[in-house]
């Protein structure tokens, strides 16, 4: 344990040595830059901007399929129409999209929908939480651990500057391939109860996200013939749109769920609700779990096509395997709420990185953010690396100010939130089936993506009952069309031999160890249950 | 039909989804049938693996939820309030739950969202047994939060029922793109 922490810190002052040594000639003009980044923030009416940003944003993430990325395109209009000034614009557009992901973990915590894509994983341990009467502990962990990994993702565009060229340009196509079908296992064999049912719930995402017409072949892809199938949505084409398809998954089994055992949706009543202050010690008991799967958060937002979907699956898989309580997926494991928490705040900072530096969007509320960059006259790389800094280091003052103020006003009200899971559930099926309804019909305005999220309903609530893994099912759908794409380009390049670099090598062997540990753990076990008197 | 059987059924269904999926694979091009090849295949090995396991009974036994609940909390601090269910009434709510979130499918696809939403939510409640004021107030509230949240504010539009279409009616006035329809007179 002393030589695994020792070689962390070798490590993280190895890494500091590196990054003093490229940003020590940009030491005085970042100073600069930040200071008045914050003053900018703070100054009437940005500031007021950035609050009604908050207010939008936190009733945008509770509301259940109805995304950040659909209402800030909507809202970008609003920010052109007042005329606001770029950090102006900013303050509102980047403070509604930086605390739809905290709000939308409460929405999955108390009644077990994702309030926003990125916050599906909080479901698994923390809805179960919430039907044991520890909604609050949930809550508590929940948003500090947001609170946490959204400064770290903040921090990590100020510190990212001097170095992000070289950390984006290290990885080819091949490896970030091999990095989707790494995701895609990491979930799937971490299902619980079969390794074989977790990686063919994720093959079949993979599949599922095959449909749609094929952009580069113009090629029909399980579309039978039907137009709304050819695709074009958020996902790039995919003819299955990742919000009806999310909104089915998760919420209409916890409808049938809901409506089939009656009453509240938290089954345990608890004497005194209390436990806000103790997930919040939770959160900061796991502070090094957090920090971990902030990073992984925000180096996922690095990517270009990733984020919050990814990352906070790819957080809960290691908040999982770390904490030793495999056995227990799904059954409200605290480190399962506060892994995800961290990691889906913090890939926005993340995802703003190669967006500012190299007008690549990591995901689809950076690119609505560079359009928004462009029309306000800023020009991503070395202009807003250099003559614009103040604007930069505005985005990062607005994801920290926005976070605090979110964070503090949901703790001010979390006991009546919490009591949300008292509420009759009769009461709350027809606003829900409303949210889940309007919340997939927004994806493409049509009445094919109700139809999509009642297919993803059925298919869901089957997977429930038979006990297969939905989260395999979702990643490899969400990663699917990126890893279509990662895998084309690298085969055009290297053929098969692309199998024999050493990055893809290096993958390979981790998603091989991924697939081994649970079958040889679950093999010790069961010899041990054997051997037992 | 037994759990065993429709759980062999469930698998057998995706393992003949993936295997006409990669028949129809088949016919494309190598650069569009590359992907579902590559991931296709190892995934309906997987499928067939897990059908032959639970044909020969040998699939794993799944942690029923609940049973395997870790000691979060102290036990003494926790009162059940939900009694198990009968199976036979389980099968009745499920199969009536189902129903309704049909029933609102079907009715948003009739006569357009906010008239669906509202009549749904109404029958729904009524239905449960809801006092008439709380119908109508929870009814009044989704329709408020219909018109004046999503339509009025985030201007979605809204398609019209296929009752209206097919009789060559029209809900547009009254229920469709309200604000617009009511403010579209004053904007010259």
């Amino acid at each position: 344990m002393n030589l695994k922490r020792s070689l962390s810190w070798l490590v993280f002052l190895a890494v500091l040595a590196v990054w003093i040594f490229l940003a020590q000639g940009m030491a005085g003009k970042i100073g600069a830059a930040s200071l008045e980044g914050f003053v900018r923030v703070f100054s009437w009416p940005a500031f007021g901007y950035l609050l009604l940003g908050n207010l939008i944003g936190f009733a945008v993430g509770m509301l259940p399929g109805l995304g950040g990325p659909v209402t800030m395109a909507l809202m970008l209009g609003f920010a052109f129409q007042l005329k606001m000034d770029a950090v102006e614009a900013f303050s509102f557009l980047l403070g509604m999209m930086a605390v739809t992901a905290t709000t939308g973990d409460i929405t999955s915590i108390l009644f077990g929908i994702p309030g926003e894509g990125s916050t599906a994983s909080t479901i698994v341990e923390g809805h179960p939480m919430a039907k044991k009467g520890e909604a609050g502990r949930a809550l508590g962990a929940s948003l500090m651990s947001s609170l946490m990994g959204a400064l770290i993702g903040a921090g990590a565009i100020a510190v990212a500057i001097p170095v992000v060229t070289p950390l984006v340009l290290a990885l080819g196509t091949p490896e970030f391939f091999m990095l989707t079908v790494a995701g895609v296992t990491f979930v799937g064999a971490l299902s619980g109860g079969s390794v074989i049912k977790g990686l063919a719930a994720g093959g079949l995402g993979f599949i599922f996200s095959l449909v749609g017409l094929d952009m580069q072949t113009a090629t029909e892809r399980f579309t039978f013939g039907t137009m709304y199938l050819w695709g074009g949505g958020e996902t790039g084409g995919a003819g299955i749109g990742l919000v009806p398809a999310t909104v089915g998954l998760f919420a209409i089994p916890e409808i049938i769920d809901l409506a089939t055992k009656g009453g509240s949706i938290a089954q345990a009543h608890v004497g005194r609700l209390g436990g806000v202050l103790q997930g919040v010690k939770d959160a900061l008991r796991h502070w090094w779990l957090v920090a971990r799967c902030s990073a992984m958060g925000t180096y996922i937002g690095i990517i270009p096509g990733m984020g919050g979907p990814v990352s906070q699956w790819v957080a809960y898989a290691h908040a999982m395997q770390s904490s030793g309580k495999h056995d227990q997926v799904g059954t409200g494991v605290i480190e399962g709420v506060v892994g995800p928490g961290a990691a889906n705040n913090s890939t926005l900072g993340g995802a703003l990185i190669p967006t500012i530096a190299f007008g690549i969007p990591g995901n689809v509320t950076t690119a609505i953010l560079l359009g928004a960059f462009l029309v306000l006259g800023l020009r991503p790389g070395t202009s807003m690396l250099t003559k614009d800094l103040d604007v930069t280091f505005s985005l990062v003052w607005v994801l920290v100010v926005s976070n605090v103020i979110t964070v503090s006003v949901c703790f001010l009200f979390l006991n009546q939130l919490a009591r949300l899971t008292r509420i009759k559930g009769t009461l709350l099926i027809p606003p829900l089936l409303l949210f889940i309804y309007l919340g997939s019909y927004t994806h493409t305005n049509s009445f094919g993506d109700i139809i999509i999220t009642l297919i993803f309903g059925a298919l869901g609530w089957l997977m429930v009952v038979f006990d297969w893994s939905r989260p395999a099912l979702l990643l490899g759908l969400v990663l699917g069309r990126l890893a279509d794409n990662y895998l084309w380009i690298t085969y055009s390049r290297y053929d098969f031999g692309f199998l024999a670099r050493p990055g893809v090598l290096i993958i390979l062997c981790v998603i091989l160890a991924s697939i081994a540990f649970p079958v040889i753990r679950d093999r010790r076990r069961q010899r041990a249950a054997g051997n037992a008197p | 039909m037994s759990s065993r059987r429709l759980s062999i059924a469930f698998t057998g269904g995706l393992f003949v989804m993936m295997a006409w999926a990669l028949w129809e694979a088949a016919g494309w091009e190598l650069q569009a049938s590359l992907m579902a090849w590559l991931i296709g295949l190892p995934t309906a090995a997987l499928l067939a693996v897990q059908l032959g396991r639970e044909l020969l009974g040998r699939a794993e036994r799944a942690v029923p939820a609940g049973e395997d609940e870790p000691g979060l909390l102290d036990p003494s601090l926790v009162e059940r309030e939900v009694e198990p269910l009968d199976p036979a009434e389980e099968r009745r709510r499920t199969a009536n739950i189902i129903a309704w979130i049909l029933g609102f499918a079907a009715a948003i696809w009739l006569v357009g969202f906010q008239l669906g939403i509202g009549l749904a939510t109404l029958l729904y409640l009524k239905s449960a047994g809801e006092r008439w004021p709380t119908v109508i107030g929870i009814t009044v509230g989704v329709l408020a939060g219909v018109v004046l949240v999503f339509d009025c504010g985030m201007h979605i539009f809204f398609a019209e029922g296929k009752l209206f279409t097919w009789t060559g009616l029209t809900a547009t006035p009254l229920f469709n793109s309200f604000c617009y329809q009511v403010t579209s007179p004053f904007k010259g």
